[in-house]
C-alpha cells in the first residue's frame, strides 16, 4: 500500500466528563480512497461522534484514546492550525439538514466560494470551481444568485455536497444527508454521490440509521450499538446474512415492501442507558439468544468462519450463522 | 430564539463582562440588601426622617448621626432607608404595569395578527418615538404632585419594550406543534395563551422587567430631582439628590452624594441580574 | 345505511401561486385506515391539516359521517365536538408536547375538558397501559423521555378524546427503526381495540403497507393513484407510483436509473420548481 487509506480509526475510545462508560468503545474502522463505508445505528449509539471525529469535532471535556488518521495524519494530536487545514482541505461533511448548513441572508455563490477565498483563492478562480462543482452535481450557475430559501431540499443538498468538494477532499463524511429528503430525492442524492467518488477518488463514510440504504450504497457496513461496533463486513454479507442478533433485529423490524404483512417483530426495550456501566454485551438486555455469559463478558469482534472480511462482536455468533437463514427476513 | 432582549447601550456593555459569577453574586446581594432595608426601613432608621435639629444642620459622621446630618438638619441613614421605599416602590409600580399590559398587548397582537395586530405595533411605536421622562413631564404637569402619575406615564412609556418582545415570542410559539397539538384538542386559545404559551416566555419577559426596572428607577429618581412626582416632604433618593445641591456648593457633599451613589449601585444591580438571567434563559431554551 | 366516517370532496388550496392541494377526494370507511404517501411537496401533508382543521381550504368540504366539518368552530360546544371528530399526531415528538407540562397534566387537561364529570386518574391509567407507558411516566416532563415514549404520550393524549379519526402525520418518521417498529404494532393494536379510522400520512412505503388498507399517491397536489394498498404496491397503474416505489434502497438498487427516470417523468410537465 503506497497511498494511507483516507481515513483510519484504531482503537478509538471517547470518555465525557461525569460518564459511567465510554461513550465510544474500541472503535476501528477504514475508508480506502474511493470506496464508500456505511456506517449505522440509531440514536445514541455513538456513529454521528464516530464521523465528527475524524475532523476533529469532539465534545468539550472529552478524553480520548485511540487514533483517528485522515489521510495518515493523526487528528486527535494535530495541532491547531493543522486541524483547521485538514478541516479546509481534505476531510469534507454533509450533513443531515441542508437547510440548516447554509446562512439563509447569504447567496449560494458566497457560500461556495466563502472557503476558498479565505484560502487566498482569486475571486474569479473560486467562482470557476463552483460553477464547474455545481455542474457536476447537476445544477447550473444560476444557482449561484439564488438564496437558499428560493431553492428545494434537494437542491440545497447538492450545494452542499458541491461546496463540501471545493476542497478536493481525500474523505467525505455525510452524515445522514438524505433523512431530511424525500425518497426519490434521496436516490438523486445517493446517485450522485456514487457518481462523485467514482470520478474524485474521495473516500465516503456514509453515516445513517437505514440498514437498507447502508446495504444499498456501500462496500462496507459497519453497525453499532451503544457505542461499540457490533458487526461489520461486506454489505451484502451483513444484510443478507448477519452475524449479529442486534443486526438481525433491525433488519426484522424494518418495514418493508417484500416482507409478509401483519406485525413488526419489534426489538423489546431501549438503548441501555449512557449513565450506567455497563457489564458484558451492550444488547444482553434486548437480546433473544443472551445467556448469563453474555451478560458478564463483553465478546470480542470475531471473524465469521468462511468470511474473512466479516466479524461480529457476539458469543453467540455461529449459532446465528447456522441458523441465520430462520431468524432473518 | 429570535427575539433580543432590549438593552440601553451604555450599561448593558458594563454589566455582561464576562467572569461575571462574582459580579452577579455581589449585584444578587446588594439588590437583596436595598430591598431588605426598604421592608425594615421604620424600624432601623435611627431618627425620624423629617425630624428638624438646625442646631445639627450639616453636621458630619457622629455616633449619633452615622452618615451625618443635612441642610435642613434631617438624619441622611434616616431619610436613605426610608427613601428605599419610595425609590424602589415606583420603579415596581412602573414594571408592574408595563409588564401586564405589555404582555397582554404583545399577546393579543401576536396571536390574533392582522389588524389588531397592525393597530396594537403602530400605536406602541408611536410611544417609543415619544421620550417617556417627556410623557411623565408632560403627565405630572397635568395632574399635579404625587407618585401615581409618573408611574403610570412611565408605565406607558415602558410599556413598547415588554409588548414587543412578548409578540416575537408569542410568534415563535405559536409556530411550535405543541401549541397545534392543543388546538386540535379542542382547547380555547385563550386557554393555550394563559396556561402554555405565556409560561413557556415569562422567563425572558421578567429578565426584561427586571432591567427595565432599573431604567425606571433611575427616571423616576431623575424626575424627583427635577421636583416633580414625589412631594416635598417624603423621603425619596433623587429628592435627598435635589435637596443635597446646596449644601454641595457650601461643601458637605455627603447628603448628596451618597444617594446618588445608592441610585447608581441598585441600577447596576438590577441590570447585572436581569441580563444574567436573560443570558441563563436564551442559553438553556431547551 | 353505509355513510362513510370521512368524505373528502373537491379539496383545494392555494398558497400564493403554488396549488398545494389540487382537486383531491377520498373517502376513509368506518374503522378503516388510509395512508396518503408522495414526495416532499406533494400536499399530503397540507391535505391532513385541512381535515383537522388547522388549515382552511379554498374549495372543497370535508364531511365526518355525513356532516360536514365547518372551517372554523364557533362556541365551546363546537370547538369539542370538532376535537372528537378529528384527532392528530404530530411528526416530531419532541416539539408537539409543552415542555413545561408532565404527561399526568396534560391528560387530565384534555380529560377535564371533554369529560369534566368523569374521574380523570383511572382513565389516565388506562390511556398510559394502553399505549404501554408505565405510571412511573406520568409524573415525568417530556425531557426526561425518548423519543418513542413521548410519541406514546401524544398518541395517549388523542386518543384520550376518543376521537372518530385519528391523523398522524409522519408520525414515526423521526423514530429509530426499532421504536418505530413498536409504534407501528402499537397502532395496529389500538386498531384492533378501538373503533378509530386512520389517516396515514408518510413518505415511507414500508410504512403505508404495514398499517394501511387502502392509499393514495399524491403528487404536485393532486391524486395520481389510489387504490388497496396491496394492489397499489405489487401492481402500480401511474408511473410515478412506479418510481416511488423503485426509490426505496434495497440490494442491487440502482439509484442512477432512478435520477434518469424521474427526469423524464417530470420533463413533459411543467413543474415550477426546477428539478435537475
Amino acid at each position: 500500500m503506497t497511498t494511507p487509506p483516507a481515513l483510519e480509526i484504531r482503537g478509538l475510545r471517547l470518555t465525557l466528563p461525569g460518564a459511567a462508560r465510554p461513550v465510544l468503545d474500541g472503535v476501528d474502522l477504514t475508508v480506502g480512497p474511493g470506496e464508500t463505508v456505511a456506517l449505522v445505528g440509531e440514536s445514541g449509539s455513538g456513529k454521528s461522534l464516530t464521523s465528527r471525529g475524524a475532523l476533529g469535532l469532539l465534545p468539550a471535556g472529552a478524553v480520548t484514546e485511540g487514533a483517528v488518521l485522515v489521510d495518515g495524519e493523526d487528528v486527535l494530536t494535530a495541532p491547531p492550525d493543522r486541524l483547521r487545514a485538514l478541516r479546509t482541505g481534505r476531510v469534507a461533511m454533509v450533513f443531515q439538514d441542508p437547510r440548516a448548513t447554509l446562512n439563509p441572508l447569504r447567496r449560494i455563490g458566497d457560500f461556495l466560494t466563502e472557503g476558498a477565498r479565505a484560502a487566498g483563492v482569486e475571486p474569479a478562480a473560486a467562482t470557476d470551481r463552483a460553477t464547474g462543482l455545481l455542474r457536476a452535481v447537476g445544477l447550473d450557475a444560476s444557482v449561484l444568485a439564488a438564496y437558499p430559501g428560493q431553492v428545494s431540499g434537494g437542491m440545497l443538498q447538492r450545494v452542499v455536497i458541491a461546496a463540501a468538494l471545493m476542497g478536493d477532499p481525500v474523505l467525505l463524511l455525510a452524515d445522514e444527508p438524505t433523512t431530511a429528503l424525500d425518497v426519490i430525492t434521496q436516490a438523486e442524492v445517493i446517485a450522485l454521490l456514487v457518481r462523485l467518488r467514482e470520478s474524485f477518488r474521495t473516500g465516503l463514510l456514509f453515516v445513517t440509521h437505514d440498514l437498507d440504504l447502508a446495504a444499498a450504497v456501500s462496500d462496507r457496513v459497519h453497525v453499532m450499538y451503544a457505542g461499540r461496533i457490533v458487526e461489520s463486513g461486506p454489505a451484502e454479507d451483513v444484510f443478507a446474512r448477519p452475524l449479529h442478533p442486534y443486526t438481525t433485529a433491525l433488519l426484522a423490524s424494518t418495514p418493508r415492501l417484500t416482507a409478509p404483512g401483519g406485525r413488526l417483530s419489534a426489538i423489546p426495550g431501549r438503548p441501555p442507558d449512557p449513565r450506567t456501566p455497563l457489564t458484558g454485551c451492550a444488547f444482553a438486555a434486548r437480546c433473544p439468544l443472551a445467556t448469563d455469559t453474555c451478560r458478564e463478558t463483553p465478546p470480542e469482534a470475531r471473524r465469521a468462519p468462511g468470511r474473512p472480511d466479516h466479524h461480529a462482536a457476539c458469543h453467540h455468533s455461529a449459532r446465528l450463522a447456522d441458523e441465520g437463514a430462520v431468524l432473518d427476513v | 430564539m429570535t427575539a433580543v432582549l432590549t438593552r440601553r447601550p451604555g450599561l448593558a456593555k458594563v454589566t455582561v463582562r464576562k467572569g461575571g459569577s462574582l459580579l452577579h453574586r455581589a449585584a444578587l446581594g446588594f439588590a437583596g440588601l436595598v430591598v431588605l432595608a426598604a421592608l425594615l426601613a421604620p424600624w432601623i432608621a435611627p431618627h425620624d426622617p423629617n425630624a428638624v435639629d438646625l442646631g445639627a444642620a450639616l453636621a458630619g459622621p457622629s455616633a449619633d448621626h452615622p452618615l451625618g446630618v443635612d441642610a435642613a438638619g434631617r438624619d441622611t441613614l434616616s431619610r436613605l432607608l426610608l427613601g428605599a421605599r419610595t425609590s424602589l416602590l415606583g420603579p415596581l409600580g412602573v414594571v408592574v404595569l408595563s409588564t401586564l399590559l405589555g404582555v397582554a398587548a404583545g399577546t393579543a397582537a401576536a396571536w390574533r395578527g392582522g389588524r389588531l395586530d397592525t393597530l396594537i405595533s403602530r400605536s406602541t411605536e408611536l410611544v417609543f418615538a415619544f421620550p417617556g421622562m417627556l410623557l411623565a413631564i408632560l403627565v405630572v404637569s397635568i395632574h399635579g404632585e404625587g407618585l401615581l402619575a409618573p408611574v403610570v406615564a412611565l408605565g406607558v412609556a415602558y410599556l413598547p419594550y415588554v409588548s414587543r418582545l412578548t409578540r416575537t415570542l408569542v410568534l415563535a410559539e405559536r409556530a411550535r406543534p405543541y401549541v397545534s397539538a392543543y388546538q386540535v384538542q379542542g382547547h380555547s386559545a385563550l386557554q393555550i395563551c394563559l396556561r402554555h404559551v405565556l409560561p413557556n416566555i415569562a422567563p425572558v419577559v421578567l429578565a426584561q422587567s427586571t432591567i427595565n426596572f432599573g431604567y425606571a428607577l433611575m427616571d423616576l429618581a431623575g424626575l424627583s430631582f427635577l421636583g416633580l412626582g414625589v412631594p416635598p416632604l417624603t423621603p425619596d433618593w433623587g429628592r435627598m439628590v435635589f435637596d443635597g445641591q446646596t449644601a454641595v456648593q457650601r461643601g458637605y457633599p455627603l447628603s448628596a452624594v451618597l444617594p446618588c451613589v445608592l441610585v447608581v449601585l441598585t441600577v447596576v444591580a438590577f441590570n447585572v441580574a436581569g441580563e444574567r438571567w436573560a443570558d441563563r434563559v436564551a442559553r438553556r431554551d431547551r | 345505511m353505509s355513510e362513510p366516517l370521512l368524505s373528502v370532496t373537491g379539496l383545494s388550496r392555494a398558497f400564493g401561486a403554488v396549488r398545494a392541494v389540487d382537486d383531491v377526494s377520498f373517502t376513509l370507511p368506518e374503522g378503516g385506515s388510509l395512508g396518503i404517501v408522495g414526495g416532499s411537496g406533494s400536499g399530503k401533508t397540507t391535505t391532513a391539516r385541512i381535515v383537522v382543521g388547522l388549515e382552511r381550504a379554498d374549495e372543497g368540504e370535508v364531511r365526518l359521517r355525513g356532516r360536514v366539518r365547518p372551517a372554523r368552530a364557533r362556541g365551546r360546544a363546537e370547538r369539542l365536538a370538532r376535537a372528537r371528530e378529528v384527532q392528530m399526531v404530530f411528526q416530531d415528538p419532541y416539539l408537539s408536547l409543552d415542555p413545561r407540562t408532565t404527561v399526568d397534566r396534560m391528560l387530565r387537561e384534555t380529560l377535564r375538558l371533554h369529560f369534566p364529570d368523569r374521574d380523570p386518574a383511572p382513565r389516565v391509567r388506562e390511556l398510559l397501559d394502553q399505549v404501554g407507558l408505565g405510571t412511573r411516566a406520568a409524573g415525568a416532563l417530556p425531557k426526561a423521555l425518548s423519543g418513542g415514549q413521548r410519541q406514546r404520550v401524544a398518541i395517549a393524549r388523542a386518543l384520550a378524546v376518543e376521537p372518530a379519526v385519528l391523523v398522524l402525520d409522519e408520525a414515526v418518521a423521526a423514530l429509530d427503526v426499532s421504536v418505530q417498529a413498536q409504534i407501528l404494532n402499537l397502532l395496529a393494536d389500538i386498531r384492533e381495540q378501538t373503533p378509530v379510522g386512520y389517516l396515514f400520512i408518510t413518505h415511507d412505503l414500508g410504512v403505508v403497507r404495514c398499517v394501511t388498507d387502502e392509499v393514495l399517491v399524491m403528487r404536485h397536489g393532486r391524486v395520481v393513484e389510489a387504490g388497496a394498498t396491496a394492489r397499489v404496491l405489487a401492481a402500480p397503474h401511474h408511473p410515478y407510483t412506479r418510481l416511488l416505489l423503485d426509490s426505496v434502497p434495497r440490494p442491487g438498487w440502482n439509484p442512477a436509473r432512478i435520477a434518469a427516470a424521474r427526469q423524464e417523468l417530470s420533463s413533459p410537465q411543467a413543474t415550477p420548481t426546477q428539478e435537475a
